[in-house]
């Protein structure tokens, strides 16, 4: 097993992975979309519900610029039964989430590292059976994280009982690690799905491969966590947008705005683990193969 | 905040210390009289020693007891609180089943309990303590105790214990008596006992803990009927959801503790010193019914001033970045209170900051107020903890109703003024106001008791007999919106002059329900028998809900108003067993009104209008001032072909954005 350090900067990195959003709109078009219909679907039944509480009610407009919590009480009297009815019919989004995340991670892999030669569906067709396996296999170190961070908790509350502790267990140590843990797992996960496509590695060896992936190239974990700032960025002034302003449509048109961007840096935050990824196994290859081998997805993208 | 005593200066200059309190002490009193300000029907005078390992109090209590009535008392009753901790027989854990306000009673070794090793009536009542005498003296009074259990069957509950006395107390003439007792304080899982601070170091909150005579109420005081030949004695068992009742006196206590703790208690720092590691203090209280004292070494003290109230803080070390925040609540309780309801006439309030099931409790002059690590300010459980408690100090200290029977006279009224105080001080996010989610003290009451069976229980009901764990909402929340109900009813300015009146009237003296209604029926010059029936005595409930509301072009002219072109019809329907009066807005389509009021008897009314504008929408209680209403959503209706879907479309479009971000980061863990 080789350490090496990929030869490409973070900043060339990172303007590889815009260059590659920007050049498949289709592509973030439609990861934006289905989550949009996802969004769509899921809160049918709450249209409904409320709809079916309130509208007559007058005080429909009222509720919808201003809480009013007693207000809220009676509403949601009227409307819980409803609505639990409804959203237990929808809980079936959530494994299909799952299912599609497995599924459109290989496919853009597939076509941003075939440079549009290969299709998203052509590479979901091709790999998807395999990437599920991927995706349910890495739930078992997801599941030992947790297993991890109980213990870790049961020994740090032996350690350090009382409420002070208990303020930096609960509120800060299983947050922390929870993100980092399953970040980690996340990386881990992006290149396993390389390994799988690019590599056309076995399912177990390209989950090793990914697991190892971040020990072996230091870089990868600066790269993941310069877009996971910026992906949580993007993430975060939907919320703050609701709250600080008025104007529904407004607000939603803004809100889903940013997160098609954030459909953008899905896209492009594979794009940049691509092409770290080609540009550290070129920079493996002998001399000799490296002079032989066609030039990869880092060369023909050079901005 | 003036002063911090840090641990450091307590142990290097306590003399000093001492000495410059003792100094300022005596030049002060516990209330701001110099006039007795009660009827001091009891006087307590106690030598007590805390031994911090055995986690027990003993020592020395000299009680005088006056004989308020017109006959003679030939036994007098006490409470031994600390007893309903003695075993799991007591009637306080066959209901409670070891389990207070989320908190547990600890193992075994945990028990609690008193027991009185001397009880005689003191030879010598002028003498500190009377010598201890032999039994053929007539004056031991151990063989004579009995407990016994006015609530219950429980013959193993030791709560309450009756002593006949050798002889008569005559009327208006006092008998002393001296006890020899040790207190054995449980781990704290109900208000008192002993806990182990973070620091490894104990934490004592010395509550209900020495043999505390009960309150002997003579013809017309309370419900003994005026004709009655002879009064009685009003005791009761501990019981989970029971609080206290005592008469009003004196307490002299002088407590010694471990030199490094610090302590607090009722009343006015009389005198301090220390000798051969022993800090020994001795506090006095004037005009109230009970005495609490803390100890503990970890304590840090802050005081404050505001006005004639020396205040005193012991807060935790995790806690003391939230000094202020107490100071600051107690301030703005101490200002609304004195405004509202009277003046506090105590020269000294001490804020308490302790461990698990002490907090949220109060003494005379004492309060636990309780917090948690790094608080957030958008949170103000602080702040209410601290304003509820205080106003304690009115409802169970001044007014002193007997908790056991009418518990809502303390907590439901003390819960309503806690509401509006919040409310009017800390605005519409007094609760909570975090990110546009913001909660008053009012409503989340109201939601309390609208959205929780409100059909059981009556405010007017012994605390002991709640089924269903109706306690806390029978005697706390519902409470609270049946006098916020009360005030919109009567208007604030006559609701204050009821609060005002009422302890005017009653301070130091016990008031009943019947009481209470009779202050509020002569400031506001109405009868409100409907109202207290129904509604503290009773367990009436309503939702007035619009039924239908229709509006028709009419052809023919009426005959009353020709220029009326449309007619329109509301219904109203009540459901439910209580009764309010109502009022309707109808709003017609150019924006005219019309109120028309209806005393709500009906099970419903129709209301029909006529008028040259079809009626768009029916709005009944459009101030929203009956809190009681258990729904209001249902109080207003606009007509079919207006119906608006603002709030759903809203709801949908955010809810939208946010799925979308929940499952972004959903894919993002897989």
């Amino acid at each position: 097993m080789s350490f090496s350090r990929s030869p490409r900067n973070s900043y060339g990195l990172f303007r590889q992975g815009i260059s590659t959003a920007t050049r498949r709109p289709r592509l973030v078009g439609l990861l934006y979309g289905v989550n949009l219909v996802a969004g769509f679907m899921v809160t049918i039944p709450i249209y409904l519900a409320l709809n079916s509480a309130t509208a007559t009610t007058g005080f429909s407009s009222e509720l919808a610029t201003q809480f009013d919590i007693t207000l809220w009480a009676d509403v949601m009297e009227d409307a819980l039964p409803t609505l639990a009815g409804l959203f237990s019919q929808r809980f079936w989004i959530f494994p299909v989430v799952f299912l599609w995340k497995a599924i459109a991670s290989i496919g853009i892999i597939s076509t941003l590292y075939s440079r549009g030669l290969q299709s998203f569906w052509q590479g979901v067709g091709e790999y998807s059976g395999r990437a599920i396996v991927l995706a349910l296999a890495f739930l078992v170190p997801v599941a030992a994280l947790g297993v991890g961070i109980a213990i870790s908790v049961f020994i740090l509350s032996a350690i350090w009982p009382g409420e002070v502790g208990e303020f930096w267990i609960f509120v800060v140590f299983i947050p922390v690690s929870l993100v980092i843990g399953l970040s980690v797992l996340d990386l881990m996960h992006d290149y396993a799905r390389m390994e799988l496509v690019i590599g056309t590695n076995t399912v177990g060896k390209s989950m090793l491969s990914g697991v190892l992936w971040p020990l072996r190239h230091f870089n990868s974990i600066g790269l993941y966590a310069g877009w996971f700032v910026i992906a949580l960025i993007l993430l975060a002034i939907p919320t703050m947008i609701d709250v600080r302003t008025g104007g529904l449509w407004g607000v939603f048109i803004l809100q889903q705005l940013f997160l098609f961007a954030r459909s953008g840096v899905t896209v492009a935050w594979f794009g940049s683990e691509i092409e770290l990824y080609d540009t550290a196994l070129t920079a493996e290859l002998p001399a000799i193969a490296r002079v032989e081998a066609e030039p990869g997805f880092a060369e023909e993208n050079q901005l | 905040m003036n002063t911090r005593v840090s641990a450091m200066l307590k142990i290097t200059i306590p003399l000093l210390a001492a000495a410059f309190w003792i100094q300022g002490a005596n030049a002060r009193q516990a209330t701001i009289s110099d006039e007795p300000l009660s009827d001091r029907r009891v006087a307590y005078t106690m030598h007590v020693k805390l031994d911090p390992d055995s986690k027990t109090v003993s020592g020395t209590q000299r009680l005088t007891w006056r004989n308020p009535d017109s006959v003679p008392v030939d036994e007098l009753q006490f409470h031994l609180y600390l007893n309903a901790f003695k075993n799991e027989n007591s009637t306080f854990m066959k209901e409670s089943g070891g389990q207070h306000r989320g908190f547990s009673a600890g193992v075994q070794e945990s028990w609690g309990g008193v027991d009185i090793m001397r009880m005689q009536i003191a030879a010598d009542p002028v003498a500190d303590v009377s010598p201890t005498l032999p039994p053929e003296t007539g004056l031991d009074l151990l063989d004579r105790i009995r407990f016994i259990h006015p609530d219950d069957d429980n013959e193993l509950d030791q709560t309450v214990m009756a002593v006949s006395l050798p002889y008569s107390v005559q009327p208006g003439e006092s008998i002393t008596l001296d006890f020899d007792f040790e207190s054995r304080l449980p781990e704290i899982f109900s208000r008192t006992g002993w806990k182990t601070g973070e620091s490894g170091n104990p934490f004592f909150m010395v509550a209900q803990w020495f043999p505390k005579i009960a309150v002997y109420e003579i013809p017309g005081q309370r419900y003994v009927p005026e004709d009655a030949p002879k009064g009685r004695w009003n005791a009761h068992q501990f019981h989970e959801n029971s609080e206290f009742y005592a008469d009003f006196g004196t307490y002299d206590v002088t407590i010694s503790v471990p030199e490094s703790y610090v302590l607090g208690a009722t009343g006015l720092l009389e005198s301090e010193e220390i000798t051969d590691g022993i800090r020994t203090v001795r506090y006095i209280a004037d005009d109230v019914h009970d005495f609490a004292w803390t100890a503990s070494p970890d304590f840090l003290v802050y005081t404050d001033q505001w006005e004639h109230v020396a205040l005193r803080l012991l807060i935790q070390p995790a806690h003391q970045a939230q000094a202020q925040r107490h100071f600051d609540a107690a301030k703005v309780a101490l200002e609304y209170y004195a405004e509202w309801v009277g003046e506090y006439p105590y020269t000294t309030l001490t804020l308490v900051d302790g461990i698990g099931g002490a907090n949220g409790m109060e003494y005379p002059t004492l309060i636990t107020c309780g917090t948690i690590y790094r608080l957030p300010k958008w949170i103000r459980a602080l702040e209410i903890v601290t304003i509820h408690e205080f106003g304690h100090q009115y409802f169970y200290g001044l007014l002193a109703s007997n908790e056991f029977e009418e518990a809502w006279l303390d907590e439901g009224v003390n819960s309503y003024i806690e509401t509006r105080l919040v409310d009017a001080e800390y605005g519409p996010g007094s609760v909570i106001d975090f990110a546009g989610f913001q909660l008053t003290d009012t409503d989340a009451q109201r939601i309390a008791y609208t959205k929780n069976s409100p059909s059981r229980g009556a405010l007017f009901t012994n605390s002991w007999e709640y089924p269903f764990g109706d306690y806390n909402k029978a005697s706390y929340v519902k409470p609270a919106t049946v006098l916020h109900t009360l005030e919109r009813y009567l208007g604030w300015e006559t609701m204050q002059e009821f609060l005002k009146t009422y302890y005017d009237t009653w301070r130091f003296r016990h008031p009943t329900t019947r009481d209470l209604q009779d202050v509020a029926e002569a400031v506001s010059e109405q009868d409100l028998d409907w109202f207290f029936d129904q509604y503290v005595y009773g367990t009436a409930t309503f939702d007035y809900k619009i039924y239908s509301l229709s509006t028709r072009r009419i052809d023919t002219v009426d005959e009353d108003d020709a220029s009326a072109m449309y007619e329109s019809h509301v219904t109203i329907e009540r459901t439910g067993d209580g009764v309010f009066p109502q009022i309707l807005r109808a709003t017609f389509r150019d924006g005219s009104e019309e109120i028309r009021q209806w005393s709500g008897e009906e099970a419903w009314i129709e209301m029909v209008f006529r008028s040259d504008e079809p009626l768009v929408e029916a709005f009944i209680d459009p101030e929203n001032r009956i809190l009681l209403d258990t729904n209001r959503l249902n109080n207003r209706r606009i007509l079919q072909v207006d119906a608006d879907s603002s709030l759903a479309r809203t709801a949908q479009l955010r809810l939208i954005s946010f799925i979308q971000q929940l499952l972004v980061v959903f894919s993002g863990i897989f």
